[in-house]
């Protein structure tokens, strides 16, 4: 038995020591962001970097658990190195539990280097290492005279040295032969058996710069090192490919960046592409809701950077808020969040912002007489957008800026006015982002952005509608419109002490209007999030931190008493009195919250507890939740093969939402309604088959309880309670096969039921977004020269309705005060709408000319024009009935061009 | 942040709406087509109502299947101020026993039961609690059903539903029985008036004086008279010819097409070549009340008023148009386009305006297409 380093390495070594003019070199300090050349075994010309060595090794205690049950292990380590040789910091970046981490971290710390020096002189740096233990008789079963070498490493993305999966990679030998390997989704890569000698080395992934470089291998070495891929020219879109870290939560989906761009029927849209996701329903129409599991829309909250924004879609779901590409992730919580979040009892939404790119090209390293700015400019039928990005003149700050506005109402307008629509603002949209930021060192961060988006509409219609004259008729306006000062402050306070930190105001505006009704909201939302990381010992992480949301606003309703889903329909609105409520506050709404992540072994738990209070309700409410992930086995290299990683999740806890304004406001609902209150369960298993294919199964089941509800009450009148009741239970399964350099797809399913009881008297009955089984079947493959071809299928159960009463019941009423009929209803949402399918095609085209790329792609929604039934659609008296359909064939066509 | 239940429906209908209106779906008739019996409006002496004053129900029906008996109506008051203020917390639930506040048809009557009168409780706002918005003007609710029937009449089995069925009589058996046919929606309309009462407030019909149709201003009683102001050497108009509000007498099914003044007479439209004529009741703007109980917040609205047309034959275009807009004011062009009917026959025009406060009036217009 024995344990060796396979070796450490040197390309990423990072200069610790802030140096006079430390962004220019090319060497990977931590002042500055990672080199945009990846840098091989050698560092880069000019540099005068020489990387430490190791002079002293120390053998790691083999855990005996392992060992006896022979398992072997690579930990990756990241060492500190200091100027003197001796190791002062060792960070497990990739462990491998079952004691491996903490013995190769004991270890590590006992090294002595011989200092990495630049220009001659020592300097602290921080290199990876990765440790692998070993059983002796592997060893002993090596050829004693070795010819062949092992080569292997991990591909790194350069600037946000994130691990990049599905790039490629091709070593040619002095004969031309070929070995190829593609890394997972840490990264990683691996060839055996290498002849010794010499090779040319290649690695490629979509959207990155290629890079070449030539390597050595070793008889009975291993070799191993770090590749970093700097985003190529068609990469200004960056969202990045996350790395498999752990997570708090039972369930997160991320989408990459490669799949955000690529996804058939999104127009290339990151947020629109969140709905092949499972758990997701099928929004209606044109709606850009998003249904999780069985929740309404309002039941889901999203964040960018932990700020909560009023919406992410320009009305209509056209295209998103927030553009893909200032986008570096997109994590979906369907379920069972963590404490970080609250106020919502369905899902979430949250967005991370990027860094600009400041990566130059054209010359060698950061810094040199490259080209360090970057821009987008993109256009299609719907919208115009534009961004650019870079440093900025004082040291260490970037900045990106970006835009868009839509054109529909340059063609939309004529349209509706031929229609006799008089047009005053027709639909119209725009958002604008502005960062700048300065990332001084790993782990740091300060950046201010400012984020607006605006949708407006305004015309009057002269044709009113004949269901409801009075109602559907004159003047209606709508402006849904939001802006952020946000600043971010990530700190490492202390090797094991983090904080990270987000400050914002803003304003949100909501404004509805429709004749005599109006809607109208402004508030000016002040937010604070500070969390606290503490790594307290080996495994264990505790994070504290509080969610601040205050703000004055004001808000005017005026309109007659809505009916909630499932009542009865009340007759046209159009003669009912109207009620008005106007009112200036301030509301505050504080959270706590803290959770420990800790690691024993194979298991992973989290539990933690939020503490919310809402001033506008008066309630507070504890919401304790635990999660758990357990490795039934991981990624291990064998002498024989290869396991796979198999981990079984789950989760439980307690979520609350407190009711809605109008629910607790004085005219329109009840003051001193609690909140709305759920309970997720979820158990699941992930199963990792090949290095791009995985598994991911998940049951669920979401009690609700303490649900805002609409009853009678003694006197005859409507008012709100918190007698609803009601369940989601489902299950999720996603197959994917993660990107490679030319493929990638998953099927998605979810099978759901999502039931609500109004009282405990009342009947139960489906919710009106339930959506029984959703599948997705997507993927997307580059035929080379530039072509990328993909499609999408969905097939998802029908829309609920709520139909009238059969015949021969009179299907209407006849309002004489509004000249309408009014339906008489049978059982709330006990109709279903036929099966929706749609098949969506991509088909994209991408030219590279010198520093210039440009693309042109046909997004074809709805190739077979299949429009999908959305609701049911009736004549003037409800005696005849159809389905009102959806959008037919619609082409989108766009190009792109980046530099 | 806030969030709010509304900006999703917001958005949800505006979703909706926009695939509804780049989607498809099947091209049901309009309801300005009148091809069965139907109600076309009901008009109150007074659309506000005061507490323990009397209201009259005037309702404007047609049937244009010839040779039937005016329909059969019942009138039933019975509702007063129920759950939530929804009808349909009525339906099976009468809150007030009154025989007074019932009108049943007679069924050897030559004229239809068209009209109807009742009084409103002395108590009808005194007896609700006071409303949540302290703004609002505290109010009354009366719900005034009415079934208008082209068979018999007879109380539903399930009263939550509809509480009455419309049958013709095929058995012997008194009443309705499962050897008589049950009638469907276009031999039966049943439907409701609310009236709302108020100790102050007062709401008046809109003031319609004649219509303006193809190029020629209409009065009753007149001969007609060029919009540019030149006056028709033709005969004055017959009722028939022309009537407004309660001044219409039912109209036949069937009449002769030679029967209209040549101003209103016109050549089928066949071939394509179908002349669009417009047509527009004439509506004095001051009809356009301040809507008192909507108003608020600084903010003055004005009723919301529209025009329903309908017609026993040929094409409307727009079968409703708006008048007058809250916000927006009066609107100079209400009028739509009448395409005639491509046989010889006789059609009734009908343009109804109404405003959101339940009242209405109305103009009937005779062509003749020949």
């Amino acid at each position: 038995m024995g344990c060796h380093a396979l070796s450490w390495l040197l390309c990423s070594a990072s200069a610790v020591q802030a140096q006079p003019s430390a962004p220019d070199t090319a060497a990977d300090t931590e002042s500055a962001p990672a080199p945009s050349v990846p840098v091989p075994s050698a560092p880069p010309p000019g540099s005068e970097l020489e990387p430490p060595r190791l002079s002293k090794f120390v053998d790691a205690e083999y855990p005996s658990a392992a060992k006896e049950a022979g398992v072997t292990a690579d930990v990756l380590l990241r060492l500190r190195v200091e100027s003197d040789g001796s190791v002062s910091e060792v960070d497990v970046i990739q462990g491998a539990g079952q004691g491996f981490d903490e013995a190769a971290v004991a270890a590590a710390r006992q090294f002595v280097f011989s200092p990495a020096t630049r220009a001659g002189q020592p300097i602290a740096v921080r290199i990876p290492f990765k440790y692998s233990f070993t059983l002796e008789q592997e060893v002993i079963a090596a050829p004693t005279a070795p010819t062949h070498g092992n080569f292997a490493g991990q591909v790194r993305i350069a600037g946000v040295d994130a691990p990049l999966g599905g790039a490629e990679i091709r070593l040619r030998d002095a004969e031309g032969k070929t070995y190829t390997a593609t890394s997972d989704a840490n990264g990683w890569w691996t060839v055996e058996d290498l002849p010794a000698g010499s090779y040319q080395l290649e690695v490629d992934a979509a959207g990155f710069s290629p890079l070449a470089t030539t390597e050595e291998v070793h008889p009975g070495e291993a070799t191993e090192l770090v590749y970093r891929l700097a985003p190529s020219l068609g990469s200004a879109i960056v969202v990045s490919v996350l790395g498999e870290r752990p997570p708090r939560e039972v369930s997160r989906r991320t989408i990459t960046r490669r799949e955000v761009t690529s996804v058939p029927g999104t127009g290339g849209d990151a947020l629109r592409s969140l709905q092949s996701l499972p758990g997701l329903a099928r929004p209606p129409g044109l709606a850009g809701l998003l249904i999780v599991r069985g929740s309404a829309p309002e039941d889901t909250a999203v964040f960018v950077d932990g700020d909560t924004v009023p919406n992410i879609y320009h009305f209509g779901g056209l295209s998103s808020a927030i553009p893909s590409e200032l986008l570096e992730r997109i994590d979906f919580y369907p379920g069972n969040f963590g404490v970080r979040h609250g106020r919502v009892m369905g899902g979430i939404v949250d967005v991370g912002l990027r860094s600009p790119d400041t990566h130059c090209r054209g010359e060698e390293g950061p810094g040199a007489e490259g080209r360090c700015f970057h821009g987008l400019l993109q256009a299609d039928l719907i919208d115009a957008r534009a961004l650019i990005q870079g440093p900025l003149p004082f040291s260490g700050w970037s900045f990106a800026a970006a835009g868009r506005r839509s054109w529909v109402d340059v063609w939309l307008k004529p349209a509706l006015n031929a229609l006799e629509a008089n047009v005053t603002t027709a639909p119209v949209y725009h958002d604008y982002q502005i960062i700048v930021e300065r990332a001084p060192r790993a782990g740091t961060r300060l950046s201010f952005r400012f984020l607006e988006s605006d949708d407006a509409l305004a015309l009057l219609i002269s044709n009113p509608n004949a269901g409801d004259p009075g109602l559907l008729g004159g003047s209606l306006k709508y402006g849904l419109s939001f802006y952020r000062i946000q600043s971010l402050i990530d700190v490492q306070l202390s090797p094991s002490v983090s904080l990270s930190t987000l400050l914002s105001f803003g304003r949100d505006r909501s404004e509805f209007s429709l004749g005599r009704f109006r809607f109208d909201l402004e508030s000016y939302p002040i937010q604070a999030r500070s969390e606290f990381a503490f790594d307290l010992m080996s495994g264990l992480t505790v994070h504290a931190g509080l969610d601040f949301q205050l703000g004055p606003f004001d808000v005017l309703v005026r309109a007659p008493e809505p009916p909630r889903p499932g009542e009865p329909a009340p007759g046209p609105f159009s003669t009912r009195p109207v009620l008005e409520t106007q009112q200036s506050s301030t509301f505050f709404r504080p959270a706590w919250y803290a959770d420990a992540t800790w690691k024993v072994g194979a298991l992973t738990l989290v539990p933690g507890a939020r503490v919310d209070y809402a001033r506008d309700t008066g309630h507070a409410d504890f919401s304790p939740r635990v999660s758990a992930r357990y490795d039934l086995s991981v990624r291990e290299s064998y002498a024989g093969g290869v396991s796979r990683r198999t981990t079984l999740k789950g989760g439980v806890g307690v979520f609350h939402q407190p009711a809605q304004p109008q629910e607790t406001d004085e005219v329109f609902g009840t003051p001193g309604l609690a909140s709305n209150r759920a309970v997720h369960y979820s158990l699941g298993l992930e199963r990792e088959f090949t290095d791009n294919v995985e598994l991911s199964l998940e049951g669920f089941y979401k009690h609700l309880d303490e649900l805002v509800s609409r009853n009678p009450g003694p006197d005859g009148s409507f008012a709100y309670d918190n007698q609803g009741s009601g369940y989601v239970v489902g299950g999720e399964a996603l197959l994917k096969y993660k990107a490679d350099a030319r493929f990638f797809g998953w099927l998605a399913y979810t099978l759901s039921r999502s039931i609500r009881q109004d009282n405990p008297g009342a009947e139960s009955h489906p919710f009106q977004y339930d959506q029984t089984h959703i599948l997705t079947v997507l993927g997307s493959y580059k035929l080379g020269r530039g072509w990328e071809v993909g499609a999408r299928f969905r097939l998802v159960s029908g829309p609920l309705d709520t139909p009238t009463l059969p015949l021969p019941n009179l299907p209407g009423v006849y309002a004489a005060d509004a000249a309408a009929y009014t339906p008489l209803q049978g059982a709330p949402y006990s109709e279903r709408l036929p099966l929706v399918h749609q098949l969506d095609l991509r088909v994209e085209k991408t030219w590279r000319l010198s520093d210039i790329s440009l693309s042109f792609y046909i997004d074809l929604w709805n190739a077979y024009n299949h429009p999908a039934d959305e609701q049911i659609a009736y004549n003037f008296d409800f005696s005849r009935r159809s389905y009102q359909q959806g959008l037919p064939i619609l082409p989108s066509l766009g190009f792109r061009g980046e530099f | 942040m806030i969030r709010a239940r509304g900006t999703a429906a917001a958005q949800l209908a505006l979703g909706l709406s926009l695939s509804a209106a780049l989607g498809c779906g099947e091209d049901f008739d309009p309801a300005s087509e009148i091809d069965s019996l139907r109600v076309l409006a009901v008009q109150k002496s007074a659309p506000y109502a005061h507490p323990g004053g009397r209201v009259d129900f005037t309702l404007l029906w047609h049937d244009t299947v010839p040779d039937r008996p005016p329909p059969q109506i019942v009138w039933l008051a019975l509702c007063q101020n129920p759950d939530g203020d929804l009808f349909t917390g009525c339906l099976g639930n009468p809150t007030v026993l009154d025989p007074s506040r019932i009108s049943r048809p007679d069924p050897d009557a030559e004229v239809a039961n068209d009209h109807f009168s009742f009084t409103t409780s002395t108590d009808i706002i005194s007896s609700r609690p006071p409303p949540k918005d302290p703004g609002l003007v505290p109010y009354g609710l009366d719900y005034v059903f009415f079934g208008v029937c082209a068979g018999s009449l007879a109380l539903a089995r399930d009263p939550q539903e509809s509480p009455l069925v419309c049958y013709q009589e095929l058995d012997d058996e008194p009443g309705f029985s499962a050897g008589d046919q049950q009638l469907d929606s276009r031999d039966f309309v049943f439907g409701y008036s609310a009236v709302f009462s108020y100790d102050e407030l007062e709401n008046q019909n809109p003031l319609v004086g004649g219509v303006e149709f193809d190029g020629q201003l209409l009065y009753p009683g007149q001969p007609p008279v060029s919009t540019e102001g030149e006056a028709s050497d033709g005969p004055a108009l017959a009722p028939e010819d022309l009537c407004i509000g309660s001044a219409c007498s039912p109209a036949p099914a069937f009449e002769d097409p030679g029967v209209c003044p040549e101003g209103l007479s016109f050549p089928p439209c066949t071939g394509g070549d179908c002349p669009a004529l417009r047509i527009s009741p004439l509506v004095d703007p001051a009809s356009a009340e301040v809507d008192v109980v909507s108003s608020g917040d600084g903010d003055v609205l004005l009723e919301q008023m529209w025009v329903n047309y309908y017609a026993t034959g040929g094409e409307v275009t727009d079968e409703v148009t708006l008048l007058n807009d809250a916000i927006e004011g009066w609107q100079t062009d209400y009028a739509t386009e009448y395409t005639p009917s491509d046989e010889a026959a006789v059609t009734y025009l009908w343009a109804v305006a109404h405003d959101n406060r339940g009242g209405s009036e109305w103009a009937r217009l005779r062509i003749c297409t020949r």
